[in-house]
């Protein structure tokens, strides 16, 4: 792992989401949350917070550490 | 039943009616201050443009808001505008605190009356629009 201040946020978001076969719309709309948040997030334009993570988790049937990990 | 799209289109639209609205009454505000005489013979004329459309703004988005509350409900809360938001904040107040010594600076080097309600006027006015502009930059496209 890096120097904490330099750490950034990898997610799987789009292979679980390409798993589930779901567009970035209909996974927004799963998780109660707008297609711009999804493709930001994918884009790592955007560190979810822990709720917003915890929906996407519950949204894609994986534990939210399989979907977000310190790169 | 109105889609995401559509909804945040009309938030655009309602950012570029205020932007358009701040950006005018600034204008005016700081002419007027600057120059005690003068008179702005096309005011009401965008008064009556302006007003009505900025009224006209809210029409659609109240309909969507009955139509499909939740919708615009979880729009309201989502984390990318409100990422946006504290942008928006950030750029505003950076902007205002890089614009004021500046306009001191010019306001003192032209000698206009009412320096002080002209420096808070246009300072006020920057700092709004640097405001909308970084709202409607992050909600692009």
């Amino acid at each position: 792992m890096g120097e904490p201040g330099t750490a950034q946020l990898h997610t799987t978001l789009p292979v679980h989401r390409a798993r589930l076969g779901l567009t970035q719309a209909a996974l927004a709309e799963r998780a109660g949350i707008t297609r711009k948040s999804v493709n930001a997030i994918e884009a790592g334009n955007m560190v979810p917070s822990v709720v917003l993570a915890l929906k996407l988790a519950q949204a894609l049937e994986v534990p939210v550490e399989e979907l977000f990990a310190l790169a | 039943m109105p889609t995401e799209d559509q909804v945040l289109a009309q938030f655009r639209r309602q950012l570029l009616g205020a932007l358009l609205f701040v950006t005018v009454l600034g204008a005016c505000a700081a002419v007027l201050l600057a120059i005690p005489h003068a008179t702005l013979p096309g005011a009401p004329l965008v008064a009556a443009i302006l007003v009505p459309v900025l009224a006209a703004l809210g029409a659609p988005l109240q309909r969507m808001q009955r139509s499909a509350p939740a919708l615009v409900q979880r729009l309201r809360e989502d984390e990318w505008r409100a990422l946006g938001m504290t942008r928006a904040w950030r750029n505003g107040l950076v902007v205002s605190m890089c614009a004021l010594p500046l306009l001191a600076i010019v306001i003192t080097g032209l000698g206009l009356p009412n320096g002080v309600a002209v420096l808070a006027a246009s300072g006020c006015t920057i700092a709004a629009a640097a405001f909308l502009l970084t709202i409607l930059w992050h909600e692009r496209g």
